[in-house]
């Protein structure tokens, strides 16, 4: 399929003087080999390239065998995680000219098996965001005749930030304990559950509490803080943790909060 | 993850500071009188100093994010403000208790 973004670097591939980016990704191709390798890709470089360009201009144009998830190209569905030169990172944000100059090394997300390419096993993670009940736990149904549930500016403060989580993984590509021990419930989940826990109109955080205080929840964590710097939307789930860390430490001194 | 490298440093740090107190508990003060005064000794402290000080900095400078400290119905401590005020409460907490233990 020939869009014309791709005719225009079809025909900047045959004048010459064209810039080239070379990328370096992991292959992984289980029906062909067992052992994981390496292949190099030149890529022609526009300044407005980000690395899903070049992936994409790789499947199109020079291997169609290379396998990687990618959706909305914009940093909103999650979908297209990989470590770039060693860094989590979202492919569609991370732009070419970054690494002017070097060769980019794009292999799978770290700490989660390879099922092929650059595509890697989320079901562990999945299961994790399940498992901390993300919804409104509610004691008392409110009738519909009652209206809308309403919250305070502040009160949607308190949990907004840790809502805005687009479930990439990068966090968990980033956490050396996760790296260690893949039974640690890990950032994204813990922030999940920390945005309901938060949330005013939840009325049963203590539900959670069990899987959050854990031995693998929360208490796994040492407070590397690396997560936070991984995230592209400023989920901040380094303090998700450590807040839940504090609410488990003080809750036998507090009386329990009561939703709306 | 440089904080987390600093566990390597403290770690050996330890070992060498169990090995003098060895030297002290030994009653063999020379020993440990040269083992102290070594160049070795003296630089892998400093080298320890400094990633423990980083440790200790990057550490207590989360503190003010984590743990809000409200000033009043609508006001929260900014994150610096809520380490001044960790710190002053920590020096008095500190003082009572030296003057109550010790001084008194």
């Amino acid at each position: 399929m020939a869009t014309r973004s791709q005719g225009v670097l079809d025909k900047m591939t045959k004048e010459s003087g064209v810039e080239t980016a070379t990328l370096k990704v992991f292959r992984y191709r289980p029906e062909v080999q067992t052992e994981p390798y390496v292949q190099e890709y030149k890529v022609p470089y526009r300044r407005d390239m980000v690395v899903l360009d070049a992936l994409n201009y790789i499947k199109d144009h020079i291997d169609g065998t290379l396998s990687y998830r990618w959706s909305c190209r914009m940093g909103i569905c999650g979908s297209c995680g990989a470590n770039v030169d060693g860094e989590p990172k979202l492919t569609c944000a991370s732009f070419l000219h970054e690494f002017k100059g070097k060769e980019i090394k794009i292999e799978p997300l770290a700490n989660f098996p390879v099922i092929k390419d650059l595509i890697v096993n989320i079901e562990d993670f999945m299961e994790k965001l399940d498992h901390i009940k993300p919804w409104i736990i509610r004691k008392e149904e409110t009738p519909l005749e009652k209206g809308e549930y309403r919250q305070t500016p502040e009160e949607l403060e308190a949990y907004k930030q840790f809502s805005m989580c687009i479930n990439c993984m990068l966090c968990y590509a980033a956490c050396p304990i996760y790296g260690m021990n893949e039974e640690f419930l890990g950032p994204a989940a813990t922030a999940l559950a920390y945005r309901y826990i938060a949330d005013t109109r939840d009325q049963d955080h203590e539900a959670r509490f069990p899987m959050v205080h854990d031995k693998e929840g929360v208490w796994e964590c040492t407070l590397v803080g690396e997560c936070s710097v991984a995230c592209p939307k400023g989920v901040d789930p380094m303090l998700a943790i450590q807040k839940t860390k504090i609410l488990g430490a003080t809750q036998i001194l507090k009386p329990p909060r009561r939703g709306k | 993850m440089i904080r987390e490298l600093t566990s390597f440093f403290i770690s050996i740090y330890a070992i060498i500071y169990i090995y003098q107190l060895s030297l002290l508990a030994s009653g063999d003060f020379s020993s440990y009188d040269l083992f102290v005064r070594n160049p070795a000794t003296i630089g892998f402290s400093i080298i320890a100093l400094f990633f423990t000080l980083y440790h200790a900095v990057t550490w207590f400078s989360l503190m003010g994010r984590i743990q809000v400290v409200k000033l009043g119905p609508k006001k929260t401590a900014t994150p610096l403000q809520a380490i001044a005020i960790n710190l002053l409460l920590l020096l008095i907490v500190s003082y009572a208790i030296v003057y109550l233990f010790i001084l008194r």
